[in-house]
């Protein structure tokens, strides 16, 4: 079975709503708040896919910087929502293609 | 920027003591003037800051003339130095090539010599004066600019505060069953965010009407301790979401304050909104109201974020939360503790910030006076001595709405509460069904096609008095349309989106007026 897909994504009703639409698509996914969350759970368990909702721009995301040093490998596993990559508003189709992109 | 250094007269005259005599001349009379030892030297100092310039002729020598027409040319579009030339007896053909030398952009005084002392010094003050009016101009230039720039971040801004709740809403909305039914939890995420967009086009919307003076406040004796209830109830849900637990301390006696209620609701509801926001999971917001002196006192405190002791005196100024990144995470735009300032001093009150700095919370204390024992007494004097009961009969109900998407949700959400309800999609169809149906309540939108909502209630009264609740459903809440639909024979003027409990509520006030026809069904 694959790891789980972090999701990190601090406005709760969309994170719960991104967990559903990942869970319909039988993804198991993982949420949290805040970039420290995200990684104390990157340091302490598997992930096959990141979910992020950037706090700063991709050069200074704290998320962002920990996988580029840590974890390079996940980096091309991870999906920016934003402007910088999947524009908000977005349905859960187009999400769940760009995880499959992956 | 200038201060003095705009205000000096820089003064170029080669020949003998002129340049100090005039020197001297204007220094009397109030007027800093330096002087300069040719037309070259004046040129490079425009940019800093020139109020005006006195020229001799002679200082005009062909690289004078080049230098200062250069530095003439390069001046900011709202910059215009006075020059004041004094010329000899030379033809005005030589006048005239001295002028278009300089290029056209200048503005120009020539006075013939000899020079009385007073001419000069009119000449000087009155260029001054116009350098005056231009330095105004310049820092209004300034100001729109400003304004442009912060109305550009806040486009940008309530751009991305509609992102989030959108998303939330799209993705909920896609997590219907097999039968398209959606689910208690996905169903809660949409209504919520439906009611925090609403909340934030409201706010915005009575933002710009507060400042514009055009808010209109309805008062009447309430209890403070019974807003702030309803207030609170309307904050539970996002209250549970976030974890925070909420703390009521509210004096054992009744707080009377002269104070429109839906304003107040509005106040507490905001304070409560940003507490709740900047209080992460697990941390506590503590309601205190009491009486001090002659005012009612609500305090909203929290042990969330807190505010940085440069943030705190800006904190109720327009989009302050801009440059905050904690507050743009969460979704804050900085309108909503405008609005509170602008509504608490309409009521005549006070509202401060109180925090210890990052990370050790804040308080927010709003102080409104206590009303007055005659108020209230007006207050009892004037209480409609009819008091109509909750009725919970059902009722048969016309919806006029030409978004059918609005219609059928508003006539699905009024059927499950047991009500009768049909709806048709233009004005003409609407009238009809009124007079067909003869329905206890009419919801009627004002913008409709074929016949609008006003010429509707118009029509629909002239045949049947009083005996038909009319309700207008629009998206303007503004005073005026209010206004124009009550004078146009609707009961009620309820502004879109129209909750369901809002028109249940009106139902409550507006008993079967039929209870005859209602007895047959």
């Amino acid at each position: 079975m694959n790891s789980p897909v972090l999701v990190v994504e601090n406005y709760a009703d969309l994170r719960a709503a991104i967990l559903s639409a990942l869970g319909r698509a039988h993804y198991d996914c993982v949420g949290v708040a805040t970039p420290e969350d995200a990684i104390t759970k990157l340091k302490a368990g598997r992930y096959s896919a990141v979910v992020l909702d950037p706090v700063a721009d991709l050069g200074h995301d704290p998320v962002m910087i920990f996988l580029r040093e840590q974890r390079p490998e996940l980096i091309r596993n991870v999906v920016i929502l934003g402007d910088d990559g999947l524009r908000k508003p977005f349905n859960s189709a187009d999400l769940v293609a760009r995880l499959r992109l992956r | 920027m200038n201060g003095e250094i705009g205000d000096r007269v820089l003064v170029a005259a080669p020949t003998g003591r002129d340049a100090d005599l005039i020197c001297v001349q204007l220094g009397a009379a109030g007027i800093r003037a330096e002087k300069k030892e040719n037309a070259v030297a004046i040129a490079n100092e425009i940019a800093e800051g020139v109020g005006a310039i006195v020229l001799t002729e002679e200082a005009l020598v062909p690289d004078g003339l080049a230098a200062l027409s250069r530095a003439l040319m390069r001046q900011p579009a709202w910059s215009e130095v006075p020059l004041i030339l004094l010329t000899g007896e030379t033809s005005l053909t030589s006048k005239s090539r001295m002028v278009e030398g300089l290029d056209g952009r200048t503005n120009i005084t020539l006075i013939d010599r000899p020079v009385r002392i007073k001419a000069l010094v009119s000449a000087a003050q009155s260029a001054l004066r116009a350098r005056q009016r231009q330095y105004e101009i310049r820092d209004l230039m300034v100001q729109l600019e400003n304004r442009l720039h912060e109305r550009d971040k806040f486009l940008a801004i309530l751009g991305h505060e509609l992102r989030n709740p959108l998303s939330a809403i799209l993705l909920a909305s896609q997590m219907t069953d097999g039968d398209g039914k959606l689910d208690n939890e996905h169903a809660r995420i949409i209504e919520r965010q439906s009611r925090h967009l609403t909340q934030l086009v409201n706010d915005l919307l009575d933002l710009s009407r507060v400042v514009t003076g055009k808010i209109i406040l309805k008062p009447q004796v309430v209890d403070l301790r019974e807003v702030a209830a309803q207030s609170l109830r309307m904050i539970e849900s996002a209250a549970q979401v976030q974890r925070v637990a909420i703390t009521t301390h509210f004096v054992n006696e009744p707080v009377p304050i002269h104070a429109d209620p839906v304003r107040v609701d509005q106040i507490v509801n905001n304070l409560l909104t940003n507490a709740v926001k900047y209080t992460p999971a697990g941390g506590h917001i503590d309601v205190t109201i009491e009486k001090e002196d002659a005012n009612a006192v609500i305090r909203v405190g929290d042990d969330g974020v807190g505010i940085a002791p440069d943030r705190i005196d800006g904190i109720f100024e327009m989009f302050a939360q801009l440059d905050n990144a904690i507050g743009r995470a969460q979704g804050g735009m900085g309108i909503g503790l405008a609005l509170v300032r602008n509504l608490v001093n309409l009521h005549g009150g006070t509202v401060n910030a109180k925090s210890d700095g990052v990370g050790k919370g804040a308080e927010f204390v709003v102080t409104i006076p206590l009303a007055t024992a005659e108020m209230q007494a007006g207050e009892q004097k004037q209480a409609a001595p009819e008091v109509r009961k909750p009725s919970a009969a059902r009722r048969r109900i016309v919806i006029v709405e030409d978004n059918h998407d609005v219609r059928d949700l508003l006539a699905l959400k009024l059927r499950r509460l047991g009500h009768d309800v049909s709806g048709v999609g233009d004005g003409v169809e609407g009238l009809k069904a009124i007079v067909e149906t003869q329905p206890d309540l009419a919801l009627v939108d004002l913008g409709l096609p074929g016949m609008d909502g006003f010429e509707v209630a118009r029509r629909a009264r002239q045949q049947f008095g009083n005996d038909v609740v009319l309700v207008a459903v629009s998206g303007f809440g503004q005073p005026d349309d209010k206004r124009r639909a009550l004078e146009s024979g609707f009961d009620e003027h309820i502004t879109k989106p129209a909750d369901v409990h809002d028109i249940e509520s009106l139902l409550n006030r507006f008993p079967p007026r039929n209870s005859d026809r209602d007895a047959v069904l």
